[in-house]
């Protein structure tokens, strides 16, 4: 059972790495908590879900489909409901606007799809694989995988592009960054659209493992958010690590202790660690502790 | 008369919970998404209490006290972190302690809730409790409305105030911040506590299921639709929001999907008010 | 700080407003307008019309509950008064959405006792807003009813409550003899987090092992978790013979199909939220072979004709909700012939004497708590997304 548990802790930590670098790419460049995050995550599901069902598309170009949505709408948000409320001093404006976008996205969701869950088409990949003492899919091992190859293109496009260095410049120090001419804006926009497709293909993994709802953006957009500030938000590397730590307590304890209690737990710890560092296990961007 | 008098009591405890919000956390800026839990420990204190056969007027400073604890709790690890965060990790506490409801079956009755609560002394149990539950909660409301304004023109508002502009000047200048926003932080959860134990008098039957963090949503919206740290705009945005579905359903509004245009219209209405209006419908108090 | 003209409006605003709550408390112990005592008769129509209230939600997540219930009760209203309606008079019935709030339940159920006039409220489909509105009803002298609300605690909940479906106590235990009948000795059970479902995970427990099986262990989740492989993981190691699962169709769907993925050999034995579609829409073929129990209904001539009248007039099959709906509609127009008047002291006494009444939901038959004891249960089995039946109307044995 135990190889059983820290594998699942390693795919639930995957997931929440994708949700949790997101987090972490927006708070960096734009100082900003994104309550609709979660919420994108649900539009990409739910956008690969129409193709496959409405269009009848196969499974790669709605993926696709759910990506450029993802970014998209990412973008939306940035653009509607972000900047228009960001105003010099004032950091609560644009947060609460984030949670007008959110409760717009579960609305109209609501509206299209209906509540009841639904479920990603996955065939094959849903067919139990036998790893030893493990039992997985490949739905599952493409999550560990892709979210590897994702995260290790990240962190290459942060260190070596020039827009990834632009990233951490605005992050660092956004003031110098201005004065050496990069532009704010494009950069949020850029950061925004990078963790929309993170967000699009977390929700894709998890329409996948589990099922699709208006409202399943919400308790995952929560554990990557908690993952992020346990890592130390600003942070990739911090939210990867953050994310792991996340899912395997979840992980471990709702296998050995009770799943019932999940909630308490994840808060707990992440009040706990606010109590004794604030600023997360990494060094943050900058300090969360005023 | 008891269905207008019933829709009164609401909108005091929504203009209560509104009011204490502002207290707790809308001078400071930091905003919580918890208040409804300091609700929720009001009510269950005095659930509590009186179940062990506690006079209810003693019950009553339990929930006071219970919230107050809670509010305290809440405060030591959280207020150290910026506004922004704050908010989020109230969430969470929100969300914990709703779990601990309804685990703690033994002592909580978990989802089953707490049914028989008592009522105020006073009350002659039969049809016209209403009656005099509007009483004391819009009581309870004024003297809540009261102690905002109080507090935004003493000289503790001012320093709050000052906090949420600028905490390394208000450092500087001798008052400690975070201490300043525990207080603050401590007596709004005291006053939304209050709310909680009249409330589980009122209703009788109390459960998990109504201090969410939904309900937490909520409170935060009526506040900000009033504007952060306005008293009267608290009281304007509580009464919108109770009083507006409750007129609806005279108007027979059709649909299954009523509550989610509904709600799609509250999601636009946010992000507009943020846009052009951070500080609230009403105009901004400038005479502190 | 404030200066003298800012400290004298201080001053006048807290004297003002002390004022005033110095007032309203005074009032307190004044009594209350004379036209508030007791229920309110109708003023305008005669005295014996029957004027009805539904409480539920209509909008929301749970709106389909109430749909279906308003569905089965217009339908029955429309019966009643093509027959010449109750006592000469039409039957009124008023509807009021609670989008299953409680608060909402509360000013729901006072405007159509207040507004509306009702003296009977059926409502609500929560057994938690039940609660909320018992005492009201117990205060105003309501007669209160509820078509589906099935926890077992309603029953000692010290407020007079009817209701139409059969506790989930009687639910559990017939799981458990089916499971003990099928030889299966030992069980885990997988429940939601919540009122139903604890409740269900208890009475199961309880009967399973008076007969003599073993619960090796149970775990609760979250309403609607989405990661429920930590708890099915504990599960699996424990190697039960079946698990019980009562749990929400959205996480129950999850389960089904996340047990799969880990190979879990194990039998499920489920509720009636096994009904629902939505279950195999999530799981798919991971679905089938699991068996639940489910209130018997969709036999005898009243539900024949009632489901063809359904088709007719909604374009579609009625489900249970909409049949306890109607039925709850027809009893109490029963009752009210048999009691000649439409007040509710009248009308709770003529229920009282409801006996074997051939409903469209089962047979009716209310025990001196109000609970309906006579209803039967069906085990049904899903197969490619469709139930079949297994075994049909098992009573409930006390």
């Amino acid at each position: 059972m135990i190889w059983q548990a820290l594998y699942n802790g390693v795919v639930t930590g995957a997931l929440y790495a994708l949700v949790a670098l997101g987090y972490t790419l927006i708070y960096g460049v734009a100082r900003l908590i994104n309550f609709a995050h979660g919420d994108v995550m649900m539009v990409g599901a739910y956008t690969c879900l129409f193709c496959m069902e409405r269009f009848h598309l196969p499974p790669a170009p709605a993926l696709l489909a759910a990506i450029a949505a993802g970014a998209l709408i990412a973008l939306l948000i940035e653009r509607l409901a972000v900047r228009p409320a960001a105003r010099k001093g004032d950091r609560l404006a644009p947060v609460i606007s984030t949670i007008g976008a959110s409760v717009v996205l579960q609305a109209g969701a609501g509206l299209l799809f209906g509540a009841a869950a639904r479920s990603l088409p996955g065939g094959k990949l849903l067919d139990p694989i036998y790893l030893g003492p493990i039992q997985t899919t490949l739905a599952q091992l493409s999550t560990l995988v892709g979210g590897s190859v994702l995260t290790l293109v990240l962190a290459l496009f942060l260190k070596f592009h020039l827009y990834g260095q632009a990233i951490r410049a605005v992050a660092d120090d956004p003031t110098l960054a201005e004065t050496v001419g990069i532009a704010p804006h494009r950069i949020a926009q850029i950061a925004f659209a990078l963790s929309g497709i993170m967000a699009a293909l977390a929700g894709i993994a998890v329409g996948l493992d589990s099922s699709l709802r208006p409202t399943m953006g919400y308790s995952l957009g929560f554990m990557g958010f908690t993952a992020a500030v346990l890592g130390g938000i600003g942070n990739p590397t911090g939210a990867i690590l953050g994310a792991m730590l996340v899912g395997m307590v979840s992980s471990l304890t709702g296998t050995y202790l009770s799943s019932a209690w999940l909630p308490g737990y994840v808060f707990g710890t992440l009040a706990l660690l606010l109590l004794f560092r604030p600023q997360g296990l990494l060094p943050g961007r900058k300090a969360v502790a005023t | 008369m008891t269905y207008y008098y019933s829709v009164g009591i609401l909108i005091c405890v929504a203009v209560s919970l509104a009011v204490s919000l502002n207290i707790a956390s809308g001078y400071s800026r930091h905003l919580s998404l918890a208040h409804a839990a300091f609700w929720g420990l009001g009510a269950y204190g005095f659930a509590l209490a009186t179940a062990h056969k506690w006079n209810p007027l003693l019950a009553l400073v339990v929930s006071v006290l219970a919230a107050a604890l809670g509010g305290l709790v809440a405060a030591a690890p959280t207020l150290r972190v910026r506004g922004d965060y704050f908010l989020v990790v109230t969430l969470g506490m929100g969300e914990a302690l709703n779990n601990v409801l309804v685990n703690l079956r033994s002592l909580t009755g978990g989802s089953n809730g707490l049914s028989n609560i008592v009522l105020l002394p006073g009350v002659k149990p039969g049809p016209n409790i209403d009656y005099y539950y509007l009483q004391v909660f819009l009581a309870a409301a004024v003297v809540m409305v009261v102690l905002g304004v109080l507090i935004q023109r003493s000289a503790f508002g001012q320093a709050l105030r000052a906090t949420a502009e600028d905490e390394e000047a208000t450092a500087a200048l001798g008052r400690n911040p975070t201490w300043l926003k525990v207080r603050a932080l401590t007596l709004g959860a005291a006053c939304a506590g209050l709310t909680g134990g009249l409330y589980a008098s009122w209703t009788s039957f109390i459960s998990p299921g109504i201090f969410t963090s939904s309900a937490s949503v909520l409170i935060l919206a009526t506040v900000l639709l009033g504007g952060i740290g306005n008293i009267w705009g608290a009281v304007f945005g509580a009464i919108v929001l109770t009083a507006l579905p409750e007129g609806l359903r005279f108007a027979h509004v059709p649909g299954a999907n009523a509550q989610l245009w509904q709600q799609m219209i509250y999601g636009l209405l946010l992000i507009l008010l943020m846009a052009v209006r951070p500080g609230g419908l009403l105009p901004a108090r400038s005479g502190r | 700080m404030l200066i003298g003209s800012q400290k004298r409006r201080r001053f006048h605003l807290a004297l003002a407003l002390s004022a005033c709550s110095a007032l309203a408390l005074g009032l307190m112990g004044c009594p209350p307008p004379a036209n508030q005592s007791g229920i309110s008769g109708s003023p305008s129509g005669p005295s014996t019309t029957l004027i009805v209230g539904f409480v539920g939600p209509l909008t929301g997540d749970a709106a389909s509950f109430g749909i279906s219930q308003k569905n089965g009760i217009e339908m029955a209203r429309d019966e009643i008064n093509a027959a010449g309606g109750v006592g000469g008079s039409p039957v009124t019935v008023v509807y009021e959405d609670t989008q299953l709030d409680q608060n909402k339940a509360i000013t729901a159920f006072n405007k159509v006792t207040d507004s509306d006039k009702a003296t009977v409220v059926l409502g609500e489909t929560s057994s938690a807003n039940t609660k909320a509105i018992g005492p009201l009803a117990q205060r105003k002298g309501v007669l209160l009813l509820s078509p589906i609300a099935s926890s077992a605690n309603l029953t000692t909940s010290g407020f007079p409550l009817f209701r139409i479906s059969p506790s989930d106590a009687f639910q559990a235990r017939i799981a458990a003899q089916y499971a003990l009948s099928r030889g299966w000795k030992t069980t885990a059970i997988l429940y939601t987090n919540d009122e139903w479902g604890t409740g269900l995970k208890d009475a199961f427990a309880t009967d399973f092992k008076a007969g003599g099986g073993q619960v090796l262990g149970d775990t609760g989740v979250e309403p609607k978790a989405q990661d429920i492989r930590p708890s099915l993981t504990k599960i699996k190691s424990l190697k039960p013979a079946f698990i019980y699962i009562p749990m929400h169709p959205d996480e129950a769907g999850v389960a089904i199909k996340q047990a799969k993925q880990l190979g879990i050999a194990s039998s499920f034995l489920g509720a009636d939220s096994f009904s629902e579609p939505t279950i195999a829409k999530i799981a798919g073929s991971a679905t089938d072979g699991v068996v639940y129990t489910m209130p018997a209904s969709g036999f005898g001539a009243a539900y024949d004709q009632f489901a063809k009248q359904y088709q007719a007039k909604f374009n579609g099959a009625p489900n249970y909700n909409a049949a306890a709906g109607y039925d709850a509609l027809k009893v109490i127009a029963a009752a009210a012939k048999r009691a000649g008047k439409t007040d509710a002291t009248a009308l709770a006494t003529a229920l009282k004497q409801t006996k074997n009444y051939e409903g469209a939901s089962g047979s009716i038959t209310f025990d001196t708590n109000g609970d309906v004891t006579s209803k039967a249960f069906d085990l049904k089995k899903l197969q490619n997304g469709q139930s079949t039946l297994v075994q049909g109307h098992i009573a409930i044995n006390k």
